[in-house]
């Protein structure tokens, strides 16, 4: 098995009970987790956590000028899906109602899904609005639409296919990663964080005119 | 005796009462209540009534009978909202114990008819007390595999898990109240042993016991850790909805740049990773039957023929000889003769104009003279605008008397 988390580290899987089962709960042994981090420290990398502890991933131990083009890329491809998979998640929510979706375990079952949007025209839109947002072909029918944007956000390790006879689909730990990317953004961008307070701002005038 | 007779008349009209009404009742379940609106079911709903079927629910209106929801939610595997599943769990126990008891001091005083109840009392007692156990722990992994899913928003989610955590914990409870009882003890130590108890206690409780133990453990755990999870996630969610709508009202927006910043976040630090390959040693003795065996599993290679591409123009396939279709060397000449002929003012002789015109024509002159000739059978209407007259000559022999095609001459009509 060590061999197995080493590869699927250093490939930048994110291992968490829901992707990789086997190989959390070898992570989750601090023995194990020790020799793994004592072997990546030799090629200057370590074992990081997501926010609420649900899943692993590599990491750079240091930041040099060697990590340096490689942190550029990485940030550059987390910049230009942000809003695509911001969008989707939030139209998962809308859809189904479940806040709780943007929890690592949380199903998605596709059948249901569009059978929502099917009979919601505004869900439509907003399908293919996130669509567009993937560079998906607008022409395409909403199932294949929505097939196609499941199957990027099973690239980009959001979700995995859990039963592909009845497409379900399970969210994995990355979408901590995701939470993590946008409460730093929102706490330290000026344009978000002037453009949040203005709106909570505006909300709490609406409630004191209305009482 | 009688009293047996009247039980079995009073649950065969029940049932009758069921299955003829079912209709009714359905509809009643489904919808929450039954209103009179002057039509027949006002007679069917009262009549249901008088079975203790429907209750009434306020003026002019029915429901149907808690018992009998109650049942019907379990059968559809219905999800309510604050269901009371553990609180009584207690309370039975305690009755199971009572019944024990009561049995006890029945035989003890020499009332053997109260012993009779107590002991149908405690059967009945304890098949409710393992139903309870096992409905609520199947309801509460039901509701534990769902995430409470009948409700939607996080709030909501949060109170449903704090009310069905307090539900497993009752359960725990009253469980650990069983073992402080040692029911079984108190059987096995009875004055007067009773089998039929015994066997009781232990198929329906005794026996699953522990397996409710587990499952209670499981599901508490289960539902401190969701609310945990539940909690943590709120503000996210919030900033999440935040940014979602930031988002929205700004399509354009990027985040900055932030890889030169003092402060970066662990996030940050990802490293995403290589593509892993590796290959195979041929120089390795220890693999060569494996890579023997790969090598023939691999499929032949396809062919593949590739053709520049070029507007405007469909390529032929490479190497395609261009077949071109021409009439035989003596159609062509034989239509020369003929539109000669046609033209000519005068006769003209086959031979001649074969020697004139084609002397190259590799066709002997015989043969050339019987293609005239029959050249207007075999080859269409040109050939009728001529007519031909044949020389001849009688051959020497006098027997066969044969006649001898000298020339053939041909002019127009």
């Amino acid at each position: 098995m060590f061999e197995r988390v080493i590869f699927l580290l250093l490939e930048g899987n994110f291992i968490c009970h829901v992707s990789q089962p086997e190989a959390y709960s070898f992570l989750n042994d601090e023995n194990n987790l020790k020799s793994v981090e004592d072997y990546l420290a030799r090629i200057e990398r370590r074992v990081a956590r997501t926010s609420k502890q649900t899943g692993f991933y590599l990491a750079f131990a240091e930041y040099g000028d060697k990590e340096r083009a490689k942190i550029r890329t990485s940030y550059a491809d987390i910049k230009n899906s942000l809003g695509p998979v911001v969008a989707f998640f939030q139209a998962i929510i809308r859809a189904t109602g479940q806040e709780s979706l943007l929890m690592q375990g949380s199903i998605i079952e596709v059948d249901t899904l569009m059978g929502r949007i099917d009979q919601d025209a505004s869900l439509r839109s907003e399908l293919q609005s996130v669509g567009v947002r993937f560079k998906i072909a607008a022409d395409a029918s909403h199932r294949k639409m929505m097939e196609a944007i499941l199957k990027r956000m099973v690239n980009d390790q959001y979700l995995i296919l859990n039963n592909p006879e009845r497409s379900i689909y399970l969210v994995t730990s990355k979408i901590e990663y995701l939470l993590d990317v946008i409460k730093f953004i929102s706490e330290t961008d000026e344009t978000v964080i002037s453009s949040e307070a203005e709106d909570e701002a505006l909300a709490e005038w609406k409630t004191g005119a209305l009482l | 005796m009688k009293r047996q007779s009247a039980t079995t008349n009073l649950l065969s009209s029940a049932f009758n009462t069921l299955l003829k009404h079912q209709d009714l009742i359905q509809q009643v379940y489904l919808s929450g209540s039954f209103r009179k609106d002057g039509s027949k079911n006002d007679r069917r709903a009262y009549e249901l009534q008088q079975h203790r079927i429907f209750i009434t629910g306020g003026k002019e209106t029915f429901l149907l009978s808690s018992h009998l929801t109650r049942f019907l939610d379990e059968v559809t595997q219905r999800q309510r909202l604050y269901d009371v599943l553990g609180e009584k769990a207690a309370a039975q126990v305690t009755r199971v114990w009572t019944l024990v008891e009561e049995y006890k001091k029945s035989v003890m005083a020499g009332r053997t008819d109260e012993a009779d109840i107590a002991i149908e009392d405690f059967h009945m007692a304890c098949a409710e007390l393992a139903d309870t156990f096992s409905t609520g722990i199947s309801k509460l992994l039901y509701l534990a595999e769902t995430n409470f899913a009948v409700v939607n928003s996080i709030e909501a989610k949060n109170r449903q898990n704090r009310h069905f955590l307090q539900q497993a914990k009752y359960f725990s409870s009253a469980l650990r109240s069983l073992d402080g009882l040692h029911i079984e003890e108190e059987i096995d130590n009875l004055y007067c042993e009773n089998d039929s108890l015994k066997n009781t206690y232990r198929t329906l409780i005794l026996e699953r016991k522990i397996e409710w133990h587990t499952e209670i453990l499981r599901l508490i755990q289960f539902f401190e850790s969701y609310l945990f999870r539940l909690r943590e996630l709120a503000p996210d969610v919030k900033r999440f909805r935040q940014f979602a709508g930031f988002l929205d009202q700004n399509p354009g927006y990027e985040p900055p740049d932030l890889e030169d910043s003092h402060h970066r976040p662990q996030w940050m630090m990802r490293d995403i990773g290589i593509r892993q390959e590796a290959y195979a040693d041929p120089g390795d003795r220890t693999a060569f039957d494996y890579l023997c065996e790969v090598t023939s599993s691999l499929p032949e290679a396809k062919e593949s023929i590739s053709r520049m591409k070029e507007i405007g123009r469909i390529e032929r396939a490479p190497n395609k000889t261009l077949t071109v279709l021409r009439p035989p060397v003596h159609i062509v000449a034989l239509s020369r003769f003929v539109r000669d002929a046609a033209k000519s003012l005068s006769p003209i002789s086959a031979l001649y104009w074969k020697r004139e015109n084609c002397p190259d024509m590799d066709v002997p002159d015989d043969v050339w003279l019987l293609l005239v000739i029959h050249s207007k059978d075999y080859y269409g209407s040109e050939f009728s605008l001529v007519r031909h007259q044949r020389v001849e000559r009688r051959g020497e022999s006098r027997i066969s008397r044969n006649k001898f095609v000298q020339d053939v001459i041909v002019h127009g009509l």
